[in-house]
């Protein structure tokens, strides 16, 4: 497959009071065509990732708030998968290229979240659960069910979940794009204020506002990253659908078919950026991405095999947990921070890991080092 | 809940209504959506059902665990305005050893 990521941005991650919606855009946008230094009306088409502009915000139409920056006015459309939003949109993007249509697309995510209490927030993302069989619930309730039925099955414990958390925390510290650069004890974090049990405050990822973005292109370029495969999974809305609680199997769907498509295997894999909106959520991910076996991935984060030095590098950015949740963004950020990796000569086969909702939709992104 | 969301699931009612289910995963919540602030903190449940899996809010002040019987019940599924109208909707509630023990 002969796409490239040509260009690639991520603005700071956080409380962003000083920037409005149309200020985040504004900055991703410049920074992207910084990065890839080409000519802005080369853009053939625009894919906004965006949750929910509508109700964050009172705007909605990004396609066109995304577009006006370009004296041609590339076409531009958005799309909403929940917090997979940035993933649909790369491989919506993979879709047009692939199609031959265009040869050069922008892939913009924006979420501005702080300008609503946090009460507000709380029930704009519980929009993505299933409204009808989910009342009551929030997605921290959600996850929290997963995690309380892992624990039974697999005997994950309270101190296996913390070690998620502090190690997404010390590698959020090298990376100045990150929401919080502060680490934390095992005790911490298993400590924390009370959320839904057995998740705590520090399980969570945040609420966050933030602006990534990626130029893909079929034509020849002399940047390195190359995707070598993509997949998307979809399971029922609501937990009480699914066959298993104890895994995600549209991570599953996902991860087969971009490592099919890719040619290449789990162990061929050296970091990943999974999605963490919750310490659980990493586990599930670490497993039903196929890295460890059903019930393993907990220890193996205990036993270091999932940071530097490990089996494999997991949340190199410090995840969602700890460079922050700006929904729409993510899934844009974890192709543009792996991208820069690659860049960057750490790491050589990456995979990105993105998920809506309480696992009904994920996406898989895998990109690699082209060597001309 | 809109009113014409809570009149719709009564069609519901009348299918699970006093069924008893058994507790596959639970969680008890400490932070919940305005609607439900005031029963924190409360359980949120995912339930079997002879077979059929069904998630619903716990009944207020009890402690469920995984493999706890319960019954499926009508209680209030959001706290009520002055002049609103109020919502019910099903809810679990543990059935307790002593209930158990007077069936025997």
């Amino acid at each position: 497959m002969n796409i490239k990521v040509i260009g690639h941005y991520i603005g700071k991650f956080g409380e962003l009071w000083q920037q409005g919606l149309s200020d985040l855009v504004k900055e991703g946008v410049e920074g992207v065509l910084a990065d890839a230094a080409i000519d802005p009306t080369s853009i053939d088409a625009i894919f906004v990732a965006n949750k929910a502009g509508g109700s964050f915000n009172e705007q909605r139409h990004l396609g066109a708030l995304v577009s006006e920056h370009f004296t041609h006015l590339p076409p531009a459309m958005r799309v909403e998968g929940a917090c997979a939003s940035g993933g649909l949109a790369v491989v919506a993007a993979q879709q047009a290229l692939l199609s031959g249509l265009y040869q050069t697309v922008l892939v913009l995510g924006v979420e501005k979240m702080t300008d609503v209490s946090s009460g507000q927030a709380s029930a704009i993302l519980a929009t993505a659960a299933s409204r009808e069989k989910e009342y009551g619930s929030t997605f921290p309730a959600l996850y929290a069910v997963l995690a309380n039925y892992h624990m039974h099955r697999y005997g994950t414990t309270r101190e296996q979940l913390s070690s998620v958390v502090v190690k997404n925390h010390l590698h959020a510290l090298n990376n100045p794009k990150a929401q919080f650069h502060k680490e934390f004890t095992l005790e911490q974090v298993s400590e924390s204020t009370k959320v839904a049990s057995p998740l705590r405050l520090l399980d969570c990822s945040p609420i966050s506002d933030g602006v990534a973005a990626v130029i893909l292109s079929s034509k020849t370029s002399a940047r390195q990253t190359q995707i070598l495969g993509f997949g998307q999974g979809q399971d029922s809305l609501a937990l009480q659908d699914r066959q298993d609680l104890g895994q995600l199997v549209a991570t599953q769907k996902a991860a087969k078919q971009a490592f099919k498509m890719a040619s290449l295997s789990q162990k061929d894999i050296q970091a990943a950026e999974v999605h963490d909106c919750f310490s659980i959520a990493e586990i599930l991910a670490a497993e039903d991405l196929g890295f460890f076996a059903k019930g393993e991935a907990a220890g193996a984060t205990v036993a270091g095999q999932t940071t530097y030095g490990g089996k494999l590098v997991i949340n190199p950015s410090g995840g969602l947990k700890a460079c922050g949740h700006p929904v729409g963004a993510t899934g844009v950020k974890q192709v543009a921070f792996l991208a820069s990796l690659i860049e960057a000569g750490q790491f050589e086969r990456v995979l990105a890991h993105n998920v809506g909702g309480s696992g009904a939709t994920a996406v898989v992104n895998i990109l690699g080092r082209n060597n001309h | 809940m809109q009113i014409t969301e809570a009149w719709r699931s009564n069609k519901n009612w009348s299918k699970y209504l006093g069924r008893r289910a058994k507790v596959l995963a639970v969680s008890l919540m400490e932070v919940a959506a305005s609607e439900q602030v005031a029963f924190l903190p409360y359980s949120y449940l995912l339930l079997d059902l002879d077979g059929e899996k069904i998630s619903m809010m716990g009944v207020a002040s009890q402690n469920f665990n995984i493999g706890d019987e319960v019954e499926i019940v009508l209680r209030k599924l959001k706290k009520e305005a002055q002049a609103e109208v109020i919502v019910y909707g099903l809810k679990a509630e543990k059935i307790s050893s002593l209930t158990l023990d007077a069936l025997d």
